[in-house]
């Protein structure tokens, strides 16, 4: 029997211990992740629970802290300042911080903030979002005193209807992020002989036949009016929705139950505004693929009118302040006489550690200044009914079609479900494809089957959320 | 590191002994060596963490994620077993982003190895400026694929792009190069291979020009030129090399995101599902619907694909060398 001075451990064992070690590490690491975890606990917020409100009336608040804000809208910044100015008079040792990004990255950035218990005091955010957060049991509803302001008539009826979830109203109303109008050319209308903007949608195909420019060769150098064709995203079926519901569908409708849903575009309203895109490329030719589109058509002159939201009146101060336009209501359908409204809101994170303070600042970012500075500023129409806007209509006479709409006319908005955006994206991914499709003009065949294979996808998309209902 | 040195009880009069009555097959690890690993991975096992911690740990993770319905913001996370992965079979927008991807990587990765491989061995001759060709070649490589993008979106540009207006001259009429199924995916592309062909000229032409030069010599001698001395020498001692590339370029090719997103974004952009590819497919159904499930199964698909594209053409060159 041998005896080894050296004690030592075989390469191969090292490597197979180190290797075990590495493995177990890896695994534990794991193991959390594979149980279904509750919200975590909330790391400590930047501001001290000091309660807003703690010093009488003109005497500076001692509430020291930081309010962090977060937005998808980059074009409210200045909003947020400005409030945070007001607010340091009041709060002089509460600083906010504002940081913004494009929609859908903040629609990333704040589910991954908040499912983790974490995330910004304040954010805003639309339905599709905060309902996952309300399901979730990821946010709380307002408290009594926030709740009775809100509800005290400052706004519609149908913009807490629609910011209401299970009979609670989580956030104050923000913005409306829907309304929309026609923006036409107004020289290029004299131009043509038109002197009013359309009224329907015949009409607008019709002013858009004399519209359209052509060069030698037939290309469009400039569109009668500017359809959203192509691109990325659920903009393109959102706006395929703009004449739809006023030709009496919608993406999806409401079961008999109230609680299910099936697409409500498999009909003669669906196939009719398909009809409309198709005729509007391949027949009469007044749109194209080829050329500019949406606001930036608009913008360079190249189209001579187009449906948008009241944020475009900003941007044409911006790029093409010399540009004669106007904006008249959304034309009217054989069905319906409805303009978009959605409704988005401001709220707290359940996770903030001063929910007080933070009301106080939401409160403040909703007031009757800050709504009138808002749609200034950014272009988004604040829901509040009590803002006197002849100011600011005089000064940007744009602006009268959205702030004071037709009476008669009808506002919808997103269904409140997650699964929309979905919805949305896939029909608008199928449109695109349709619209390139030049086989489709004058064959209703083929405009039925499109439509039917979108509904059936529509309707699929409802099963796998467990929401379909025939 | 490892390097086992004869110790004492090795050495000597005394090791033909032991050797001849006890040849031992294990390795053994002297105190000393032992600690010398000890420090050596030591050293290591803060890298080593880092790199588990954000690689293998999100690889495991995403593997088990896929088999469950997972939504971030929802607390139940039920687990469905394979119904993500069967759900994908049926699912045409996953195959036709799979498809897409396909098309997208073999034209990349073909056709910018054939740019390379020429350019590579022309500028490994006695051409006059080869550094700047090489550094007019590598340029694309180092500017960021956001803003070249965007450079060549507008150079697809129907109505104000260069590219129609330089086709205009001999009187082509404007194409739609990101608006039509058939143009959309052939021209990112092209994009892609005007990025990717100078850091493969890079990689052969220093292959190359490790070939030893009596290779050439001799070639030369036996009277090989030109197509003769490329297919009998370089080509075949570039063959690692040229693994290397296809490896790399491929995984590159598969894992396509920016190039596609940025010049699809818009309202002047490519169809809908034309342009899809696996990574666009994989963050739109994470990120954007928030299924992270059916997005981690789809990551699991794509990381098979590549590791066995990879496995294949480490197969197909280790073959052709053998026959070699």
């Amino acid at each position: 029997m041998s005896f080894d001075p050296h004690p030592s451990l075989s390469r191969r064992h090292f490597l197979i211990l180190t290797g075990l070690a590495a493995s177990a590490g890896v695994l534990q690491a794991c193991l959390p992740a594979s149980t279904p975890s509750p919200s975590q606990p909330a790391p400590a917020a930047t501001a001290p629970a000091a309660g807003a409100g703690n010093a009488g009336p003109g005497v500076p608040n001692t509430t020291s802290g930081t309010i962090n804000v977060w937005t998808g809208y980059p074009e409210l910044e200045p909003l947020y300042k400005n409030v945070a100015q007001t607010f340091n008079q009041t709060y002089p040792k509460v600083s906010v911080e504002v940081l913004s990004s494009t929609l859908r990255e903040m629609e990333q950035k704040l589910s991954t903030a908040v499912s983790a218990g974490q995330g910004p005091e304040v954010f805003d955010i639309g339905p599709n979002i905060i309902v996952k957060f309300i399901d979730g049991n990821l946010a709380d509803p307002l408290p009594p005193d926030v709740d009775q302001y809100v509800k005290s008539g400052i706004y519609s009826k149908f913009t807490l209807d629609y910011l209401t979830y299970n009979g609670k109203l989580y956030g104050i109303p923000l913005l409306d992020g829907g309304r929309d109008g026609v923006y036409y050319n107004k020289a290029m209308f004299k131009e043509a002989g038109l002197d009013k903007p359309p009224a329907t949608f015949d009409e607008m195909m019709d002013m858009a036949k004399k519209l359209v420019k052509t060069d030698a060769s037939g290309n469009i150098t400039r569109s009668g009016m500017s359809l959203r064709l192509s691109g990325q995203g659920s903009g393109i079926a959102e706006k395929f929705w703009f004449i739809l519901r006023n030709y009496g569908g919608d993406p999806v409708v409401q079961a008999q139950d109230g609680t299910h849903w099936h697409n409500g575009y498999d009909n003669d309203a669906g196939r009719q505004t398909l009809q409309y895109y198709i005729d509007a490329v391949h027949k009469f030719h007044v749109d194209d693929q080829k050329v500019k589109h949406d606001a930036e058509a608009f913008e360079t002159e190249s189209t001579a009118m187009f449906i948008r939201e009241s944020w475009v009146i900003g941007e044409v101060a911006q790029k093409n302040p010399k540009l004669d336009y106007s904006v008249a209501p959304m034309p009217k359908g054989p069905a319906r006489w409805d303009t978009m409204a959605q409704p988005w809101g401001i709220y707290v994170n359940k996770t903030a550690s001063d929910q007080a303070l933070a009301y106080e600042f939401t409160k403040a970012a909703t007031s009757k200044d800050a709504g009138l500075f808002q749609t200034k500023s950014s272009g988004w129409i604040s829901p509040r009914q009590d803002i006197d806007w002849a100011a600011l209509t005089r000064e940007i006479p744009q602006y009268d079609v959205f702030v004071n709409p037709p009476k008669d006319i009808g506002f919808y908005a997103y269904p409140k479900f997650p699964a929309f955006d979905e919805i949305l994206t896939k029909m608008a991914d199928r449109l695109t494809n349709a619209y390139l499709d030049a086989s489709l003009k004058d064959n209703p065949d083929g405009i039925a089957k499109t439509i039917k294979d979108m509904a059936a996808e529509t309707d699929s998309i409802l099963k796998q959320a467990n929401l379909y209902a025939a | 590191m490892g390097t086992v040195r004869p110790g004492p009880a090795l050495s000597g009069a005394t090791a033909p002994a032991q050797v001849a009555v006890a040849p031992r097959r294990r390795l053994r690890v002297r105190r000393s060596d032992w600690e010398r690993y000890l420090f050596c991975y030591a050293m290591l096992a803060p890298v080593m963490a880092i790199f588990a911690y954000l690689r293998i740990i999100p690889i495991v993770q995403t593997f088990e994620i896929s088999f469950y319905k997972w939504d971030m913001t929802q607390p139940v996370k039920p687990f469905i077993g394979a119904d993500n992965y069967v759900g994908m079979l049926t699912d045409e927008r996953f195959l036709s982003a799979l498809r897409n991807t396909t098309i997208f990587s073999f034209a990349t990765v073909l056709g910018s190895v054939a740019l390379a491989l020429p350019v590579a061995v022309l500028l490994a001759g006695r051409v006059r400026f080869t550094p700047l060709y090489q550094a007019i070649f590598f340029l694309p490589v180092i500017t960021p694929m956001v803003p070249m993008s965007v450079a060549w979106k507008w150079i697809y540009d129907p109505t104000h792009g260069i590219l129609n207006y330089l086709l205009s001259l001999v009187g082509v009429a404007p194409i739609g190069w990101l608006v039509y199924p058939e143009t959309a995916l052939w021209a990112i592309i092209a994009m892609s291979i005007w990025k990717v062909v100078g850091y493969n000229m890079v990689i052969l032409l220093v292959g190359i020009k490790n070939i030893p030069a009596v290779y050439f010599e001799a070639a030369r001698i036996d009277g090989a030129a030109g197509w003769a001395l490329f297919r009998a020498i370089t080509l075949p001692l570039l063959r690692p090399i040229l693994l290397v590339v296809f490896v790399t370029s491929t995984i590159n090719a598969y894992n396509v995101f920016t190039q596609v997103y940025v010049m699809t974004l818009g309202s002047q952009a490519a169809p809908g599902n034309v342009l899809h590819v696996l990574v666009y497919e994989i963050y739109q159904n994470g990120f954007q619907f928030f299924r992270m499930g059916y997005a981690s199964a789809e990551a699991v698909v794509l990381t098979v694909i590549v590791f066995a594209l990879t496995l294949f053409q480490f197969w197909v060159m280790r073959r052709q060398q053998a026959l070699a």
